[in-house]
C-alpha cells in the first residue's frame, strides 16, 4: 500500500523557526540583553514543538489512532538539486516515526533551552551559546523531518558541526578544543560510510527520497544479497560514528568537555540517537539483509555491556553518564538489530527523558559544587539539593528499569524482543540482561556517592553549595514527570497495557513488527514473558542492592575489591586502554603517513612542484612575449598591419 | 568615363601611402597627418560607392567621417601638446615608456 | 572625356602631394602638401557629383584641420624634423614590405570591378547637393547627427582639459 501524502504547510516552520532565531541571535546577540536572547531561543524551539504537536494531531486525525492507513504530511520548499537522474528537494515529511522524533527533539530541546538560561547565566559568550544551540535544533529537526537521504545528510553533518562547536565551546581550554576536534574527526569516519551508502542507494535504486527507496528497495535488492548487506553496513558505520557505538564511541566521553546542558541535549537525548532513527527510518533496507541486522544487534549488545563495565569505575559524574549513554544506545541498536524497531524508538524516547534529566541533574550538582565533577569529592548533597535529588532519583530508578517508571517498559521490551524475535538470540538477551544489572549498579553507585553519606568536599566548596534557581529546577521537574510516566504509552499487552506506542509506529515499519511479536508470542507461552519481566526487575534490584551494600552499608568495600583484582580494575579504570590502542595503531600511523608521504612528498614535492612548474613555464613564455612589448608605437602599428595583411590574404585566397 | 576600378585604386594608393607614412616617420605630428590621409582615402572610396549606387547614404557616412576626424584632431593635437609639455619631444621613439 | 582627363590629372596631383606630405622633413611643408592633396580630392568629389562634400572637404579639412596642425606646429616651435639615429630599421623595412603586399591585395580585390559609375542610368537631379544632404541629415540620419554633435562637444571639452592650463 503506497502511503498517501497530505500537504501541510506548517511543516516548514517546525524546522525554520530555530534557524531564524539562530540568525537573529548570531547577528544581534551581542547587542541584545541576555533575557531577550534566552527567551527568543527558547520560544523559537517552543514554537517548533507547538507546530510539531499540531502536525502530530493532524496526522492522528487523518489516520486514526491505531494501525490505520499509512499517511504522512509533506511540505516541499523547492527543488534543491537536479543533476542527471539525481533530484533532491528541500522537502519535509512528517510521518508517524518522524512525528515522534520531532516531538521528542523539540520538546526536550525546549526544556533544555530553558534550563540553559539558568545554567549559562553568567557565561560571557551567552549569545554565542544560544545561537549554536538553536542552530543545532534546526539541523536536528532537519535530520528527522527530511524527506530524502541527501537532505537528511545535511542535517546529519549539521548536527555534527554543532556538536563540534559546542564541545569546544570553551575553546580557550586546549583540552576542550581538542575534544571537539576528536569528536569531529571520529564522526567523519562514520559519515564517510553514510555518504558511500547514499551513493550506493542512488546508484542502485536511482532515487534518494524515502518514498522512492521504500518502493524500490524490495524490488531491486534481493533479500540477503551482498549489495543490500553492503548498503546496510555502510549506513550502520555512519550510525556507529554518530551514535557512539563500538568501535567509534571514543569521542563521546571526551565530548563531556562541553557545557552540561549540551551534553544533555546533544550527547544524550537527541544527536547521538540519530543513528537509531536513521536505521529505523530505513528499516526496509535492513530487513533485506539479515546479516547486517545480526551485525547491528551484536555491536549493540557488545557496546551495551562494554560501556556499562567502564561506567562501573569512573569518578567523573559526567563520564559515568557518558558511558551510560553509550551503553543505552547499545540497547537501542540491539533492539533495531533484532527487528524490534518500535522498541528501539521507544527506548530512544524514554532514554531522552531520563538521560536528559540525569545530565541536567548532574549539571545542577556541578553548579552547586562550584564546577567540581569528581563524585569522590561529593556526598551528602541530599539535604542541600532536594529538588535535584528527587528528580535525579526518579531518573536513576527509570534507567535501572524499576517498574513502573519509563525505563522499565522500554528496556523490558528490548530484552523480550532480543529473546523472542526471529532475529533474536538468547545470547543477546543474556548480554542485555547483565548490562541491565550493571546499569543499575553504576547508576546507584553514582547516586549514593553523590547524594548520600557525608560530604567529602573541601570547606570552601561546601559553603557554596546551594540549590539551583527555579529556572533550572522546573525543567528538572518536567523531565522527571516524563521519565516517570513516559513509559505508559508503550505498556506491553502482557501487563494489561495497550502498547499504543507500538501500534502507532507499526504502519511505518515494513517488518510489521506487530505480527512478528504475535508470532513470537505463539512460540513462547505467556509465562515465559512474565518470567522475563520478573528477571529484568530482579536484576535491576540486585544491582541496586549491590550498590547499596558496597557504598552505603560497608563503605570501603569498593577499595578492597579494587585492590583484590588490580588487573581488572586498572583495565576498567583506563577504559580498556582503547584510546591508547587507537593512538598507537591508527592515530600515529595516519599522522606519520600524513607528514612524510602526503605532506612532505606528495604536497610539497609533487603538487607544489607541478604548480611551480606551470608558473615557471608561464613566466618563460612571458619573457619571450614581453619582447613584443618594446614600447615603440610603430612596432605596434606594424604588428597591426601584419594582422590586416593576413586578414585580407585570408579573405582573398 | 571614370571607372569605379580606377577610383578604388586611387583610394588604395592613398591609403597605403598613409600607412607607410605612419610606420616610417618618427615625428608624431606627421604620423598624425598620415592618419588623416588614410581617412581621406576611405572617404574617397565611400563617395565613389555613393556615385556607383546612386544612393546618398555613403556620402552621409563620409560626412560623419569628416566630423569624426575633426573631433579626433582636436583631441589628438591636445594630447600631443600635453606630451610635448612633459617630454619636450615629438619623437615617438622617445615616447617608449609603455612597456613591461 | 574631359572628366577622364581631369580625373587623371588630379589623381596624379593627389598621389604626388600625398607622397611629398609623408616624406618631407619639415612638418609645415608636409602640412602644405597635404592641403594640396585634399584640394585635389575635392575636385575628384566634384567629378563624382558630391558637391556638398567637396565644399566640406575644402572648408573642414583644408581650412580647419590642416590649419590646426600648422597652428600646433607653430605652437610647439618645431622648425626642422627629428634629428637623431634611426631606430627599428629592420622592422620599418618589414612594414614597408607589408604595405606593398597590402597594395597588391587591394589591386587583386578591385581588379574585377570594372563597373561604370553613375548608377548605370544616370543619377537623379540634385544628387549630392546641399539640399539632398540636409534632407537626409535631418530625417534618416538625425540620431547619428545628434550623436556626432555630442561627440564634437566632448572633443572640445576633452581638448580643453588636456591642453588647457595645468591645474596644480
Amino acid at each position: 500500500m503506497e502511503p498517501a501524502a497530505v500537504q501541510y504547510d506548517f511543516l516548514r516552520w517546525i524546522v525554520l523557526s530555530p534557524l531564524i532565531s539562530c540568525c537573529v541571535i548570531a547577528l544581534l546577540g551581542r547587542k541584545l540583553p541576555r533575557v531577550v536572547t534566552g527567551t527568543l531561543a527558547s520560544a523559537s524551539v517552543g514554537l517548533s514543538f507547538v507546530f510539531g504537536l499540531l502536525g502530530f494531531l493532524q496526522l492522528k486525525s487523518l489516520s486514526g489512532h491505531g494501525e490505520g492507513e499509512a499517511v504522512f504530511l509533506a511540505d516541499s520548499l523547492y527543488r534543491w538539486i537536479s543533476v542527471g537522474g539525481l533530484t533532491a528537494d528541500v522537502a519535509f515529511m512528517l510521518d508517524r516515526l518522524s512525528a515522534v522524533m520531532v516531538l521528542v527533539v523539540a520538546g526536550v530541546s525546549c526544556i533544555i533551552h530553558v534550563y540553559s538560561m539558568g545554567y549559562m547565566a553568567h557565561d560571557k559568550s551567552y549569545w554565542r551559546y544560544f545561537s549554536y544551540l538553536n542552530l543545532f535544533v534546526f539541523f536536528m529537526l532537519l535530520l528527522v523531518s527530511a524527506d530524502n537521504l541527501v537532505l537528511m545528510f545535511v542535517g546529519w553533518e549539521g548536527v555534527g558541526l554543532c556538536s563540534y562547536l559546542l564541545i569546544g565551546f570553551w575553546f580557550e581550554d586546549m583540552e576542550k578544543a581538542y575534544a571537539g576536534k576528536k569528536a569531529f574527526v571520529v564522526n567523519r569516519i562514520g559519515d564517510f560510510g553514510f555518504l558511500l551508502a547514499i551513493l550506493l542507494i542512488f546508484w542502485n535504486l536511482g532515487t534518494v527520497s524515502f518514498g522512492g527507496i521504500f518502493a524500490q528497495a524490495p524490488r531491486v535488492l534481493t533479500a540477503g544479497s551482498g549489495l543490500a548487506t553492503a548498503i546496510a553496513l555502510l549506513l550502520f558505520l555512519g550510525a556507529t560514528g554518530k551514535s557512539a557505538q563500538l568501535p567509534l564511541y571514543v569521542w563521546l566521553p571526551d565530548a563531556m568537555a562541553g557545557p552540561t546542558p549540551v551534553s544533555a541535549l546533544i550527547h544524550a537525548a537527541t544527536m547521538v540517537t540519530a543513528g537509531v532513527y536513521m536505521i529505523v527510518r530505513l528499516n526496509v533496507l535492513y530487513l533485506l539483509s539479515p546479516q547486517a541486522m545480526a551485525v547491528v544487534a551484536a555491536v549493540g549488545a557488545l557496546t551495551a555491556i562494554y560501556a556499562a563495565t567502564i561506567g562501573l569505575v569512573q569518578d567523573d559524574i559526567k563520564k559515568v553518564l557518558a558511558y551510560s549513554t553509550i551503553s543505552q544506545l547499545g540497547y537501542m541498536f540491539l533492539a533495531v538489530g533484532v527487528g524490534a524497531f518500535s522498541a528501539g524508538i521507544f527506548h530512544l524516547m524514554t532514554h531522552a527523558f531520563f538521560k536528559a534529566l540525569l545530565f541536567l541533574g548532574a549539571g545542577s550538582v556541578i553548579h552547586a559544587m562550584s564546577g567540581k565533577q569528581d563524585i569522590q569529592e561529593m556526598g551528602g548533597l541530599k539535604g542541600k539539593l532536594p529538588a535535584t535529588y528527587w528528580t535525579f532519583l526518579a531518573a536513576t530508578l527509570a534507567i535501572s528499569g524499576i517498574p513502573p517508571l519509563s525505563g522499565f517498559f522500554s528496556k523490558d521490551e528490548i530484552l523480550w524482543s532480543a529473546f523472542s524475535s526471529p532475529h533474536g538470540h538468547w545470547a543477546f538477551w543474556l548480554i542485555g540482561w547483565l548490562a541491565a544489572g550493571l546499569t543499575a549498579f553504576y547508576m546507584f553507585r553514582l547516586l549514593f556517592l553523590t547524594f548520600f553519606g557525608t560530604s567529602r568536599a573541601d570547606e570552601h566548596t561546601r559553603q557554596h553549595i546551594h540549590e539551583s534557581p527555579s529556572l533550572m529546577t522546573v525543567p528538572l521537574a518536567i523531565l522527571a514527570v516524563l521519565a516517570v510516566v513516559g513509559g505508559f504509552v508503550g505498556m506491553p499487552e502482557a501487563l494489561g497495557g495497550a502498547n499504543s506506542f507500538h501500534h502507532w509506529l507499526a504502519p511505518v515499519l515494513a517488518s510489521e513488527n506487530g505480527t512478528l511479536n504475535a508470532e513470537a508470542a505463539g512460540h513462547f507461552p505467556e509465562a515465559v514473558e512474565y518470567l522475563m519481566i520478573a528477571l529484568s526487575v530482579v536484576v535491576g534490584l540486585c544491582g541496586i542492592g549491590a550498590a547499596w551494600w558496597v557504598y552505603i552499608n560497608r563503605p570501603g568495600t569498593a577499595e578492597k575489591m579494587a585492590d583484590s583484582v588490580p588487573l581488572g580494575y586498572g583495565l576498567l579504570k583506563n577504559k580498556y586502554y582503547v584510546d591508547e590502542i587507537y593512538n598507537i595503531f591508527i592515530v600515529q600511523p595516519v599522522k606519520l603517513t600524513s607528514i612524510y608521504i602526503l605532506w612532505k612528498l606528495f604536497d610539497a614535492g609533487i603538487i607544489d612542484g607541478l604548480v611551480n612548474l606551470s608558473g615557471r613555464t608561464v613566466r618563460g613564455l612571458g619573457r619571450v612575449a614581453a619582447r613584443l612589448e618594446n614600447g615603440y608605437t610603430q612596432a605596434y602599428a606594424i604588428t597591426f598591419i601584419l594582422g590586416v595583411a593576413l586578414l585580407l590574404g585570408a579573405l582573398l585566397w | 568615363m571614370i571607372s569605379l576600378h580606377q577610383l578604388l585604386l586611387l583610394s588604395a594608393v592613398l591609403f597605403v601611402i598613409g600607412i607607410a607614412g605612419f610606420i616610417t616617420r618618427r615625428n608624431i605630428i606627421i604620423m598624425f597627418m598620415s592618419v588623416e590621409l588614410m581617412l581621406n582615402a576611405a572617404n574617397l572610396a565611400l563617395i565613389s560607392f555613393a556615385n556607383h549606387s546612386g544612393s546618398m547614404d555613403a556620402q552621409l557616412i563620409a560626412l560623419f567621417v569628416m566630423a569624426l576626424a575633426a573631433a579626433e584632431v582636436a583631441v589628438g593635437l591636445a594630447i600631443i601638446i600635453t606630451v610635448f609639455r612633459n617630454k619636450q619631444t615629438v619623437n615617438v621613439d622617445e615616447l617608449n615608456i609603455l612597456k613591461w | 572625356m574631359a572628366e577622364q582627363i581631369l580625373f587623371y590629372l588630379f589623381a596624379v596631383i593627389a598621389i604626388i602631394s600625398a607622397l611629398s606630405a609623408v616624406t618631407r622633413k619639415n612638418p609645415v611643408v608636409s602640412a602644405v602638401w597635404l592641403v594640396s592633396c585634399m584640394c585635389s580630392l575635392a575636385v575628384i568629389y566634384v567629378l563624382l557629383e558630391a558637391y556638398f562634400l567637396a565644399a566640406v572637404q575644402v572648408i573642414v579639412y583644408a581650412g580647419a584641420v590642416l590649419m590646426l596642425f600648422v597652428f600646433v606646429i607653430m605652437l610647439l616651435n618645431l622648425r626642422t624634423g627629428i634629428i637623431g639615429q634611426f631606430r627599428n630599421l629592420g622592422l620599418k623595412f618589414m612594414g614597408l614590405v607589408l604595405t606593398v603586399i597590402i597594395l597588391r591585395q587591394f589591386y587583386t580585390a578591385f581588379k574585377g570591378t570594372s563597373l561604370i559609375l553613375g548608377n548605370a542610368g544616370g543619377l537623379e537631379p540634385g544628387f549630392g547637393e546641399a539640399r539632398a544632404v540636409g534632407e537626409l541629415l535631418f530625417t534618416r540620419y538625425v540620431y547619428p547627427l545628434e550623436l556626432i554633435s555630442i561627440l564634437l562637444l566632448v572633443a572640445i571639452v576633452g581638448a580643453l582639459v588636456l591642453a588647457g592650463k595645468e591645474s596644480s
